[in-house]
């Protein structure tokens, strides 16, 4: 599991991340929300190890994780970040099997990426060029690839998966599948840290929420628990209403009455 | 013809192995070439007596031995090994700065090997050694692997690479080079003013069995780091954090890959100066028509590379003889024209 201690993080004078104490459990899957600029990517960036902490430490699995060499924590651990360009013309073949190890066999890579293709609904772009496909067809061939990474790689051990706001260019359709398919991977040996934006998503499939503001974590509990009207106007400055569905997730509305200045309506 | 690029449509849709026909294809050229290219020059030799001449066979005219054995073969293996080491080296570098615009000769890899060697000449033969010039090999290495380290300094921040500061560094890095290059040649002697030419034109004349074996050996040195680079530097081309998450450690793989690329762009500079064009040239026609996976893209670009610059060179020592054009001209005649195609197409990726 990972472990977040007493992290924070400077950049320049500037704090972007406060004294944030997290633990993340496999089986679960965890969803970040905050405004834009809360702090929600560096603290993915510093879980992932692509930004060291300035105080505090971030442990995985009994070591800290600077300890990890990057093709030890590659077998154990995947990401997606935000934004990923690519220069050169691969097919989309060619991206997914970037994921896998070294020694993996063609055979393997074959059934593997049109397992994942099927799951994230791009069944036949094996051989499209990657550079061709739309802005969401291109994020759901990285979903693929992340995902392949973690499966192909044989440990029994606990893995986790990272998702920088994974359905930010996705239709609800796929927003929904994408979500989906990530809730079905969890297992006692697997577990997911997704950044979202929508509150409803958030609410409708996170197992655990955590809400960061101004670098702090502010909520940190069940889906159903986190998300309070309160708390949301402190952190957006919005008039939200929560309401209790019948599946017992939570519903997040706009109230009718909500004086945002400068809205539109 | 029809049935050719029918089934090489064909090979493209069903998937990315072009590579199994197109490296046997430059093999065949290749051979093709070099027997032209031996059998070309001032004095023709007819293609038939080549395999006597070769396999020193009782047939063979002893003038004709004479020729092929120590003028024509050490030229032809030296282009080459110099088209092959240039074109490796442009792959490599395109991959490392993640940009089909990177070319040793651009962005002042080469000219940091030419002043570097011009320095061993002009004051490593005035003050030390009237043999310095057997360290060249070495020399060029350093300076070419100085300007690579000085280029990726200024062009690349948080691991991105920005096309118009590395194509500007580039230019800063040669006209610096060629500033202090022109001063040594101020302080030089009339004969190594003239030996100036060669080194900033580029040229093949002057081959021998030695230059091609020096070549050859940092070849044999660069192309062992490929094969530990070649899925690395697939990854590298996600982003350098990405690749970082796939297990890359890409501190490591940087360095290495600009040591292979200074150790290539090096041995050719040391033997014929700085020849342009070939590394841009050739990785990114190859990218038009097989798969960017540096595995196969590496070794045809070697070949393609080798294929173009003996071709260059068959045309430099024929088309003014008896005299001979420098065979940077050349290759600068139809790689100009190319980078400007290519810089057009890439337009919207460079002003992002």
């Amino acid at each position: 599991m990972f472990h977040a201690f007493d992290v924070s993080f400077s950049r320049g004078k500037r704090r972007i991340i406060s004294d944030c104490n997290l633990e993340l459990r496999a089986g679960e899957l965890t969803v970040v929300i905050g405004p834009n600029g809360a702090g929600k990517s560096t603290l993915l960036k510093l879980l992932t190890g692509d930004l060291n902490p300035s105080k505090g430490n971030i442990w995985f699995d009994g070591r800290v994780l600077q300890q990890w060499n990057a093709r030890e924590l590659a077998a154990r651990r995947a990401v997606l970040s935000q934004s990923t360009s690519l220069v050169f013309p691969f097919t989309v073949h060619e991206v997914i099997s970037l994921g896998f190890p070294d020694g993996s066999t063609s055979q393997e890579r074959h059934v593997s990426i049109r397992d994942a293709l099927t799951t994230f609904d791009l069944k036949g772009f094996e051989h499209r060029l990657f550079q061709e496909l739309s802005g969401g067809e291109q994020q759901r061939v990285h979903l693929a690839r992340v995902v392949c990474q973690l499966k192909s790689s044989a440990t029994a051990a606990q893995k986790f998966l990272f998702l920088d706001e994974p359905v930010s260019n996705l239709d609800i359709k796929h927003q929904i599948n994408t979500l989906t398919a990530v809730r079905e991977l969890l297992s006692p040996a697997m577990g997911a840290f997704v950044i979202l934006h929508d509150l409803n998503l958030a609410a409708g499939f996170a197992d655990r929420i955590v809400i960061i503001h101004d670098g702090r974590i502010v909520a940190n509990d069940s889906a159903s628990r986190a998300l309070k009207s309160e708390t949301l106007k402190h952190v957006f400055g919005v008039d939200l209403n929560v309401v209790r569905h019948g599946t017992g997730r939570r519903i997040v509305l706009r109230t009718r009455t909500n004086g945002v200045r400068g809205s539109l309506n | 013809m029809t049935a050719i690029t029918t089934s090489w449509g064909s090979l493209v849709k069903s998937g990315r192995d072009q590579h199994t026909v197109l490296i046997p294809l430059l093999l065949v050229a290749l051979a093709a070439c070099a027997a032209i290219s031996i059998a070309t020059g001032a004095v023709a030799i007819d293609l038939a007596s080549l395999p006597h001449i070769l396999l020193g066979s009782e047939q063979a005219s002893a003038r004709d031995t004479v020729i092929v054995w120590s003028v024509r073969l050490p030229r032809t293996l030296l282009a080459m090994l110099v088209g092959a080491a240039l074109a490796a080296s442009g792959a490599i570098l395109q991959g490392l700065f993640r940009n089909p615009l990177a070319d040793p000769g651009l962005v002042g890899v080469s000219s940091g090997s030419v002043l570097a060697a011009v320095c061993t000449i002009v004051i490593g033969q005035n003050m030390f050694d009237a043999n310095a010039t057997r360290f060249l090999p070495v020399t060029a290495f350093i300076g070419g692997l100085l300007a690579t380290v000085l280029l990726y300094t200024i062009a690349t921040r948080n691991g991105r690479t920005y096309t118009a500061t590395m194509l500007l560094g580039g230019v800063a890095i040669s006209a610096i080079a060629m500033a202090l290059t022109g001063v040594l040649i101020f302080m030089s002697t009339e004969q190594q003013l003239r030996e100036f030419t060669f080194w900033s034109l580029g040229s093949l004349a002057g081959a021998t069995w030695e230059k091609a074996a020096s070549v050859a050996l940092f070849m044999v040195v660069a192309l062992g780091l490929w094969p530990l680079l070649a899925r690395s530097l697939d990854r590298l081309a996600l982003g350098e954090a990405e690749a970082g998450h796939m297990g890359v450690n890409v501190q490591v793989l940087k360095r290495a890959a600009i040591v292979a690329t200074a150790l290539l762009t090096g041995a050719a500079v040391s033997v014929s100066g700085a020849i342009g064009f070939i590394g841009l040239v050739v990785p990114h026609l190859l990218r038009l028509v097989m798969s960017p996976r540096h595995r196969f893209l590496v070794p045809a670009a070697a070949l393609l590379g080798a294929n173009l610059l003996l071709v260059a060179d068959m045309i430099a020592r024929t088309i003014v003889a008896p005299a001979e054009l420098p065979v940077g001209i050349v290759t600068a005649c139809f790689g100009g024209p190319v980078f400007l195609w290519m810089l057009l197409t890439n337009v919207r990726q460079l002003e992002s």
